[in-house]
């Protein structure tokens, strides 16, 4: 038997702090432009509530189902559909890892090498993710536990470097076009934060207290969230706006003493961010698929997802307007309310219902 | 045995790219233009970019000496469009640009006001640009000011940058980077401004030096200027003045003020659909110079006085540039617009859709408190 490599709750939440901060800022999603920036702000306070509610689901799941995870409790239902669960959730994390991908390419063919094909660093960076899925999730929190306080710190840096610049009448008032586009916003966010689904997987993997690292997670990304986007609106205004890659700009605009050219600094960081989250992702397939493969090595299963992930990756990220619509697609918030609420309550259900007969 | 194969497998994996690295194509730094500087005009329906570009072979080689070759070199370019000017940079030049070191982008006053979302649209969606470039109108053309000479081995770009970071000593011209402009250009009730620059003749040197003539406000298909005693006073409410000096006349002498400090409150209310803004102005100043008939120091009465006459006199200024450009000619650059926006939408949006001019709606009402910090030699008051 293969021993699981665990981590603590603090590796844990660094590893979803880095991935949610990549995904969401070095590509603000387009329906954001459509939002005035006031609005925008305070769409976090029903983005946090409605991630609290996928949060509890997940939480609840979890607890009934003692100290599994939601693949090892549909096997529990049947092999079969335990096997079904696992190729779901392999294929589920195996694309969010190529849109990570296709993300992590657009934003560094764009800001950092501009008018390249990066075919080459897409694929060093496959690799590496795939050698550092290998290692196991003890080598990705160890490595996101040291990378999550770098980062923390360069974001309070470059805040506290722009604050300078902040004008108040760079705002802008609050719910002018009424709650609705405010609730769908944050319907539209919440159901991008895939890292909620992945602690249904690796809630084994976690020592420590689960339901309040991810409670505390959920409250801490959206604080960090608000300010983030009260700076940005304060300082760039109506120019931020229309700005796809928002924090990318304030780093641009950051400047203290010497180092006028933060966003090169920042560089390393970024790419640093986009290998956690893929490696992750990897991790997270190859783990799911030898949940219903036991005999399977590791090493096989880990190339064919991240295969899969390249294949993904060549999919999605042919055109700016594609990547987007394909972010922006209703199938992504099925996917979301499917793989993080929908199913496991199923499971849930199945398990308390044969649970009562048994009795 | 596990780890062998992980080996081989990714040194396999990473065959692929490692042996296309022949299409890599690495640009060497003397390979590279350096942007110094960027000028924009439209002239008969196409647009002329002038650059200075950085030298890079001169800046490299030995003969770096004023007798040597030119550290920086002009270039004029033309296209349809901008990029299309930009493209022909490597054709021309033979060398790849790097638009990212440049320092100051001009663009010619009639395309400023005729054409500006043309102009900037390049700077505001192309990322090898950055936004913090400063940017600045040239009073007639830009490629005159670019490719102006100002010396032997100077860079434009480089005084030009220098000229427009004056603004922290004198407080009569405004700092614009780029993102601050595109931000009043891309709303809808504001007017853009930056600094207007031309260039004059230097007798002494027979070379060219940079003037900073005021702040240049584009609206819609219009321009107007602000001089530079107007410009202090936008400096001053917009909260944008570090430093600067004034002068005021006394009963006893001339006196120079040097502002230190200075701090502007707004209160917002919309009264009986009118905008009543309270402007509260506390500005610190010294006094490095009082030229008077004789040597005398000044006393706590003489100070007071000074800084009675400095607070009518800006006042009087702030009220006259309130006056002129926000309610008579319509150019919100005070984020006026702004404000009653953020005090009252419905109000706002209602007098936006009838024609948006606020200024004939407004009243101001303007309070400046100046005090004196240092004036180099005190007097006691006598009894």
């Amino acid at each position: 038997m293969e021993r699981l490599g665990k981590i603590s709750a603090f590796q844990m939440f660094s590893v979803l702090l880095l991935s949610r901060i990549i995904a969401l800022f070095t590509f603000m999603l387009p329906s954001a432009s459509y939002l005035p920036s006031g609005d925008r702000i305070i769409t976090t306070i029903p983005v946090i509530f409605i991630e609290l509610i996928f949060t509890a689901i997940v939480i609840f799941c979890l607890k009934y189902c003692g100290s599994k995870s939601i693949i090892s409790a549909a096997s529990d239902i049947s092999d079969i559909f335990g096997k079904l669960v696992s190729v779901a959730y392999a294929l589920c994390f195996i694309w969010f890892a190529g849109i990570a991908v296709s993300r992590f390419e657009l934003f560094i063919s764009t800001v950092m090498f501009p008018n390249s094909e990066l075919y080459l660093m897409t694929i060093i960076l496959l690799s590496a993710s795939f050698y550092a899925s290998l290692k196991g999730i003890e080598a990705i929190g160890r490595a996101s536990s040291i990378l999550s306080v770098l980062l923390g710190a360069s974001i309070l840096f470059i805040l506290i470097t722009v604050s300078d610049e902040f004008e108040f009448t760079n705002l802008k008032p609050l719910l002018t076009q009424g709650i609705t586009p405010i609730l769908r916003f944050a319907f539209y966010i919440s159901t991008r934060a895939v890292e909620l689904i992945t602690i249904l997987i690796t809630a084994p993997l976690v020592k420590g207290n689960i339901k309040r690292m991810t409670t505390s997670w959920v409250i801490f990304f959206g604080i960090l969230t608000t300010l983030i986007l009260i700076i940005l609106a304060g300082v760039t205004g109506e120019y931020g706006d229309d700005q796809i890659f928002p924090l990318y700009t304030l780093t641009v605009i950051a400047k203290f003493g010497i180092f006028e050219r933060l966003d090169d600094i920042m560089s390393g960081l970024w790419v640093l961010c986009g290998f956690i989250q893929v490696s992750f992702l990897i991790f997270l397939s190859c783990f799911s698929l030898r949940q219903s493969m036991k005999k399977a090595k590791k090493l096989p299963v880990c190339l064919v997802c991240t295969l899969g992930v390249f294949g993904v990756y060549l999919f999605s990220s042919q055109t700016v307007t594609s990547f987007s619509e394909i972010v922006a697609s209703f199938m992504q918030d099925i996917l979301f309310v499917v793989s993080a609420a929908a199913l496991p309550l199923l499971i849930t259900a199945i398990n308390f219902i044969r649970k009562k007969k048994s009795a | 045995m596990k780890k062998t194969v992980c080996i081989i497998l990714i040194i396999t994996f990473l065959l692929v790219p490692l042996n296309s690295c022949g299409e890599i194509e690495i640009v060497e730094l003397n390979e590279r233009l350096i942007i110094e500087a960027i000028g924009i005009d439209k002239e008969n329906g196409k647009y002329n970019v002038t650059i200075e570009g950085l030298d890079s072979y001169t800046a490299g080689s030995d003969s770096n000496s004023v007798s040597g070759e030119e550290l920086t070199k002009c270039y004029l370019f033309e296209g349809e469009t901008i990029g299309m000017a930009m493209n022909s940079i490597s054709v021309i030049t033979g060398q790849i640009p790097l638009f990212s070191q440049a320092r100051v982008l001009i663009i010619g006053r009639d395309t400023a006001t005729n054409f500006l979302s043309e102009a900037l649209d390049f700077f505001r969606r192309e990322y090898t640009t950055r936004t913090d470039i400063l940017i600045a109108v040239a009073d007639g053309k830009a490629s005159d000011i670019v490719s102006a000479d100002f010396g032997k081995n100077v860079s434009a770009g480089k005084i030009l940058e220098s000229a427009l970071k004056s603004y922290k000593h004198t407080g009569t011209s405004v700092y614009i980077p780029l993102y601050k402009f595109l931000n009043n250009a891309m709303n809808e009730s504001d007017a853009a401004y930056c600094p207007l620059l031309t260039v004059k003749d230097n007798e002494y040197t027979k070379k060219k030096d940079v003037k900073i003539l005021g702040t240049v406000v584009i609206g819609k298909n219009s321009d107007t200027v602000l001089s530079p005693e107007q410009t202090q006073s936008l400096t001053i409410i917009n909260n944008d003045t570090e430093n600067g000096d004034m002068t005021i006349e006394t009963e006893k002498g001339k006196c120079t003020l040097e502002i230190i400090d200075s701090i502007s409150k707004i209160k917002t209310e919309i009264i009986n659909e009118k905008t009543v803004f309270d402007i509260k102005t506390k500005i610190k100043c010294d006094i490095p110079e009082f030229q008077s008939e004789t040597f005398s120091g000044l006393s706590k009465s003489d100070t007071e006085k000074i800084a009675e006459i400095a607070a009518k006199k800006l006042t009087s200024m702030i009220s006259d540039t309130i006056t002129e450009f926000y309610i008579d000619k319509n150019f919100d650059i005070f984020n006026f617009n702004r404000r009653i926006n953020l005090a009252d939408n419905r109000f706002y949006s209602e007098q936006l859709n009838k024609g948006g001019n606020f200024g004939k709606l407004s009243v101001f009402n303007i309070s400046v408190e100046v005090s004196v910090r240092r004036i180099g030699k005190v007097v006691l008051e006598k009894e």
